[in-house]
C-alpha cells in the first residue's frame, strides 16, 4: 500500500473507529481482548492496545458502561456494554453514514 | 510452556509494563488508570500468543499516542503535558526557582543603577527566563522540537557565557579589554550557581522524555 493510501485508510478508521466500537457493542458485551482482537482482524486498528483509551473516553462520556464478570466463570474480566446514551449515538451515525455511503459509492461508481 | 518460556514471558511482561507505566505518564490520571489496567488485562489474556507484546498488543508508545489523541477529543483541542509528567515536573520545577530570582532582578532594575549594570542583570537572567516559557505552554505534538530547540538554545547560551568569563579573567587584571566589555560577562557565580543546575534539569527532562512526545508525527490508531 503506498503512503497516499495508507494516510487516507488512517483517517477513514479513525472518524470510523468509534462507531465501530459501538457497533460491536450493540450485537453483544465485550471485554478488552476479544473487542480488539475482533476490530483489529477487520483492519480496524493497527494495533490492539490503541482501543483501550478510545473505550475509557467512551465510558467517561457515558456511551459505555463496564462490569466485572462472575469470578466463579473464571478470570474476573471487566465487561463493556452499551448505554442508552451510546445506543443513541450508533443510530445518530447510522443515519447520517448510510446516505452518506450511498453519495460516496455512487460518484466513486461514476467517476471514470 | 516449559518453566523457561514461562520465566522468559513473565520477564517479558515486566519490562513491557515497566515501558508502559513510563509511556502513559503523558496522560491525565484517569485516563492513564483505565487504560493501564485495560491493557494488564490483555497482557493475562494474551499469555498464550506466541508473539511478543509489543508486536500482539502494540507499542506502549503507539498507545500512550491513541490516549493523547483521545483526550484531545475530550478536550476539543491539543493539550498540554500533565504536569505528573516527570519531564514536565522537572520544567516547572527549573521556573519554580529561577522565576523568583529573575523578578528579584527584574525589580533591581528599578532601582538607580548604572545602565551597564541594568545590561548585566538581564543577561543573567533573561535568557532562562524566556526559554523556560515556551517549553511549560507547548502542546503535546510541539513539546519536543520547542523543548529541545530552547534547551539547545540555552546550552549554547551557557557556553557562551563560560568560555567568555574564562578568557577575561585569563586575561587577567588589569583586562585588555574595553570596559564595556564587561557588560557581556556573567559571572562564575551567577553560572555553577544557577545556570548549571537549571540546564541540567531541562536536560533532564528531555532525557527522560517518553518516547510518545519524541515521536515526529502523528501515526493511526
Amino acid at each position: 500500500m503506498s503512503n497516499d493510501e495508507d494516510k487516507i485508510l488512517t483517517n477513514l478508521r479513525k472518524g470510523v473507529l468509534e462507531f465501530s466500537v459501538l457497533a460491536a457493542l450493540a450485537k453483544e458485551r465485550g471485554y478488552g481482548r476479544n473487542l480488539a482482537h475482533s476490530l483489529s482482524e477487520r483492519g480496524l486498528i493497527a494495533s490492539e492496545g490503541t482501543l483501550y483509551p478510545l473505550l475509557s473516553r467512551l465510558r467517561s462520556t457515558g456511551l459505555v458502561d463496564t462490569e466485572l464478570s462472575d469470578p466463579a466463570d473464571g478470570r474476573q474480566r471487566r465487561y463493556y456494554t452499551l448505554t442508552p446514551a451510546g445506543r443513541a449515538r450508533l443510530d445518530g451515525f447510522r443515519a447520517a453514514w448510510v446516505p452518506l455511503r450511498d453519495t460516496v459509492d455512487e460518484l466513486l461508481e461514476t467517476t471514470p | 510452556m516449559t518453566p523457561t518460556t514461562l520465566h522468559d514471558r513473565a520477564a517479558e511482561q515486566r519490562d513491557y509494563v515497566k515501558v508502559l507505566n513510563k509511556e502513559l505518564a503523558v496522560l491525565p490520571p484517569a485516563l492513564r488508570e483505565d487504560t493501564f489496567r485495560d491493557v494488564n488485562e490483555h497482557l493475562e489474556d494474551a499469555q498464550d500468543d506466541p508473539r511478543p507484546f509489543s508486536e500482539s498488543i502494540g507499542a506502549p508508545s503507539d498507545i500512550a499516542r491513541s490516549g493523547l489523541e483521545q483526550n484531545d477529543l475530550t478536550a476539543g483541542k491539543v493539550v498540554r503535558p500533565p504536569a505528573s509528567l516527570l519531564s514536565k515536573r522537572l520544567q516547572l520545577l527549573t521556573a519554580a526557582i529561577y522565576t523568583p530570582l529573575t523578578i528579584v532582578a527584574l525589580l533591581g532594575l528599578t532601582q538607580v543603577v548604572p545602565v551597564g549594570f541594568r545590561f548585566s542583570i538581564l543577561l543573567q537572567f533573561i535568557p532562562l527566563f524566556v526559554l523556560i516559557i515556551p517549553q511549560l505552554f507547548a502542546r503535546w505534538t510541539s513539546w519536543w522540537p520547542i523543548s529541545l530547540l530552547c534547551t539547545a538554545l540555552y546550552v549554547g547560551y551557557f557556553i557562551a557565557a563560560l568560555s567568555f568569563v574564562t578568557v577575561f579573567f585569563a586575561a587577567g587584571w588589569p583586562t585588555p579589554f574595553p570596559a564595556v566589555v564587561t557588560r557581556f560577562l556573567v559571572g562564575w557565580q551567577t553560572l555553577l550557581v544557577i545556570h548549571a543546575p537549571a540546564l541540567a534539569l531541562l536536560v533532564t527532562a528531555l532525557v527522560r522524555a517518553p518516547a510518545v512526545l519524541r515521536a515526529r508525527t502523528r501515526r493511526g490508531a
